[in-house]
């Protein structure tokens, strides 16, 4: 059975507003990375890939099946919300044991499953922590234990690392790149380091439509040559950040060091360097505020 | 199925609206059944007993003299009882009306209203007189006309009725059932035999048990029930719920039935205990009681109840996500006990169905097939309220939004 998830001319309308524009994608095994600033459209997308909307046109399918067909989705996928929470007083265990007899999985098995998931989210020894003493990383974790516990084809991730310290969110990734070895992992995120770190292929959402398609190494492409970092007193700071874009202001005292994206060297004793998938997205994102929808040769 | 009716049993078990369900039903029901009178009952009725006690009547002459008795009291009071909507609600009536009441009870009794009051105040006199004794006192009854038919009372009460207004006692289905006479030697006996033979005694007092239990059931199992339907949403764990692979009718079956169960048998366990005195009292007594009473009892009146009040609970709280549930259900409870013309039988379609004696069994089978027929109506009422919880569950979860069409926050 094929291991892709298809999007054609996915739209997705709240009344009269439009959630989600004609979005084309395929998505295929391994970590998928869903970029785009608050109000894009990710969350939207997600929930339709989850079953919990209905499109309003176009045609979904998860691994060959349409996504009408809600109940054979909902168990190939797992899928963490953005606000993971469950029953404040039940522990981690038993919140798993709960959610795995949701997913039908037979008591043999969730004896065996449910520790094996504690251990592979780390959190064996806190099984007996009630969820409501729990901190945001091990709600995280415990939500990935729970959207994996069933062993789903396609995992929809929502948002993970909001608010995680960075020891948390470097677990958690980590531990997302794992699962991701034989599976799709579709994240969705407004953090462009999660991406940075976790991600070959992403699609950048802008207004509800993908305005990126690619791999990172394409979206570092479009800001080849095009950063640079230049030395410069405070008061010059307003007027560069009029003229470029500012990716960076680092101050030194009398001195700031700023990061600047331009076409060509903005500033006589200013230096090229290596771009980031930060600097490629804000690029990106001016772009399409400047012209409004910006395509190249890997955009969508 | 099996686990997942087990967890929904565990997680009810765990909350503080359940504790509060059982402490104030074990109060309620102990309040009411500690006492202990119908020990009384257990003796033989002897010949020549000073008093048999008293029963229902539904003799005409009785249910003329009982009817008119309650107008003479209504009028010299100028207020009159009414439960509109099942509230109580005192209706004061203006000269002219009391006036026309005044005469219908002069053509039921052949006596001057004023003769009515004079006689009516001697015997308060007398009664005040007598201080504590006054039960030994021979009641003072109206006299009603000789030739007076049932017919004449019946448009005398109708006339009443009209005037007072609907939910008075002056309405057929309550007048009828307010004939009190004394009981004689034979009547007492009659009923010792019901007692032992068909009541075995303990049926007796499951009835009474079930009578005050019905109640406390009509209002309690709602707030169990909107407490399991909001739960998901006050942990933010609906969405997280549907995405799930369980069917909407396997996760609302397996929620309604962990919550009939868990509100029932502590229901079944306080009717054993109750009726474990009776049964040792019956035995005392050399009456063999019937040791299932309180399972044939509680399934048959208390059951239905609770299956159909936690139907309700589930549908209202599934279709609004609020607590919408609690004043509606509440005002049909108590709508339900308000509006019962007698505290015995008269079951109709009601709800809460009252039995508020010990024994009575000629009456109680005579409306027993009546009883079935809203015990029944009300389980196929549940099921049907727990079907439609399963639709708008599945709607919900198609659509991501709330029936009434209100969008769900978008986060995206």
């Amino acid at each position: 059975m094929e291991t892709q998830i298809q999007i054609k001319g996915l739209c997705k309308n709240f009344g009269k507003k439009q959630a989600l524009k004609s979005v084309d994608l395929t998505i295929g095994q391994g970590m998928f990375g869903l970029l785009g600033p608050n109000g894009a459209g990710k969350t939207t997308l997600m929930r339709v890939l989850a079953t919990l909307l209905p499109k309003s046109a176009g045609e979904v399918r998860v691994c060959g099946v349409p996504v009408e067909h809600a109940a054979e989705i909902r168990k190939m996928t797992g899928y963490l919300p953005q606000d993971f929470s469950m029953y404040g007083n039940m522990t981690a265990c038993e919140a798993l044991d709960y959610l795995a007899v949701l997913s039908g999985i037979p008591k043999a098995e969730r004896r065996k499953k449910v520790p094996e998931m504690l251990e592979k989210v780390n959190l064996l020894d806190q099984k007996n922590i009630r969820v409501k003493a729990m901190s945001g990383g091990m709600k995280r974790r415990l939500g990935i234990a729970q959207a994996i516990i069933h062993d789903p084809r396609v995992i929809i991730v929502d948002e993970p690392t909001a608010g995680l310290d960075p020891e948390e969110r470097v677990r958690f990734r980590n531990l997302l790149c794992e699962i991701a070895r034989e599976r799709i992992v579709l994240l969705s995120t407004h953090i462009v380091g999660d991406i940075e770190a976790t991600c070959e292929e992403i699609a950048v959402l802008n207004h509800g439509e993908v305005v990126f398609r690619g791999t990172v190494e394409s979206l570092l492409k479009l800001v080849e040559n095009k950063v640079y970092s230049a030395e410069v007193s405070p008061r010059e700071l307003d007027g560069l950040k009029e003229r470029f874009i500012v990716t960076g202001i680092l101050n030194r005292g009398s001195t700031a060091t700023v990061r600047i994206i331009a076409e060509s060297m903005p500033l006589a004793e200013a230096k090229s360097c290596s771009a980031d998938v930060e600097d490629a997205y804000m690029f990106l994102m001016h772009s399409i505020s400047a012209t409004p929808v910006q395509k190249g040769s890997e955009q969508a | 199925m099996g686990a997942l009716f087990l967890k929904e049993c565990r997680k009810i078990a765990k909350s503080l609206v359940y504790y509060v369900y059982l402490a104030a039903f074990v109060l309620f029901i102990t309040g009411q059944m500690s006492d202990g009178e119908w020990t009384e009952q257990l003796s033989e009725p002897q010949p020549g007993q000073e008093s048999y006690g008293y029963g229902y009547s539904s003799d005409e002459r009785m249910v003329m003299q009982s009817g008119l008795e309650t107008l003479l009291r209504e009028i010299l009071a100028n207020r009159f009882a009414t439960y509109p909507f099942g509230f109580y609600k005192a209706v004061t009536l203006n000269e002219e009306e009391l006036e026309v009441l005044k005469r219908a009870m002069e053509q039921c009794t052949g006596m001057e209203f004023e003769q009515m009051i004079e006689e009516s105040n001697a015997y308060g006199m007398e009664i005040s007189q007598m201080g504590a004794e006054y039960a030994e006192a021979e009641m003072w009854h109206i006299p009603i006309r000789e030739n007076l038919s049932y017919e004449e009372f019946e448009q005398v009460m109708e006339k009443a009725c009209e005037i007072v207004g609907s939910r008075s006692h002056y309405e057929k289905s309550s007048y009828e059932r307010r004939g009190v006479v004394a009981l004689t030697y034979e009547d007492a006996l009659e009923h010792y035999r019901e007692l032992c033979e068909d009541d075995k005694v303990s049926g007796a007092q499951m009835r009474l048990f079930c009578d005050y239990a019905c109640i406390f059931l009509a209002v309690l199992p709602i707030f169990v029930g909107v407490s399991a339907c909001l739960k998901d949403k006050r942990a933010k764990a609906a969405e997280l719920i549907r995405s799930r692979s369980v069917s909407g009718a396997a996760l609302i079956g397996c929620r309604y039935l962990a919550n009939v169960v868990m509100c029932f048998v502590p229901v079944l366990l306080c009717a054993l205990l109750m009726q474990m005195p009776c049964v040792y009292a019956a035995g005392q007594a050399g009456i063999q009681a019937d040791i299932l009473a309180f399972v044939k009892y509680s399934f048959l009146w208390l059951l239905p109840v609770i299956m159909v009040v936690l139907g309700a609970a589930f549908l209202i709280t599934e279709a609004t996500e609020t607590i919408l549930a609690i004043p509606v259900l509440l005002a049909w409870a108590f709508g339900s006990v308000f509006s019962a013309a007698t505290l015995m039988g008269d079951f109709g379609w009601k709800l809460v169905t009252r039995w508020n004696t010990f024994g009575s069994y000629g009456r109680y089978a005579e409306e027993l097939g009546q009883l079935y027929r809203n015990k029944g109506m009300y389980m196929a009422l549940a099921v049907i309220l727990v079907l439609l919880t399963v639709a708008v569950y599945e709607k919900k979860r198609r659509k991501g939004e709330m029936l009434y069409g209100k969008l769900r926050k978008n986060n995206s």
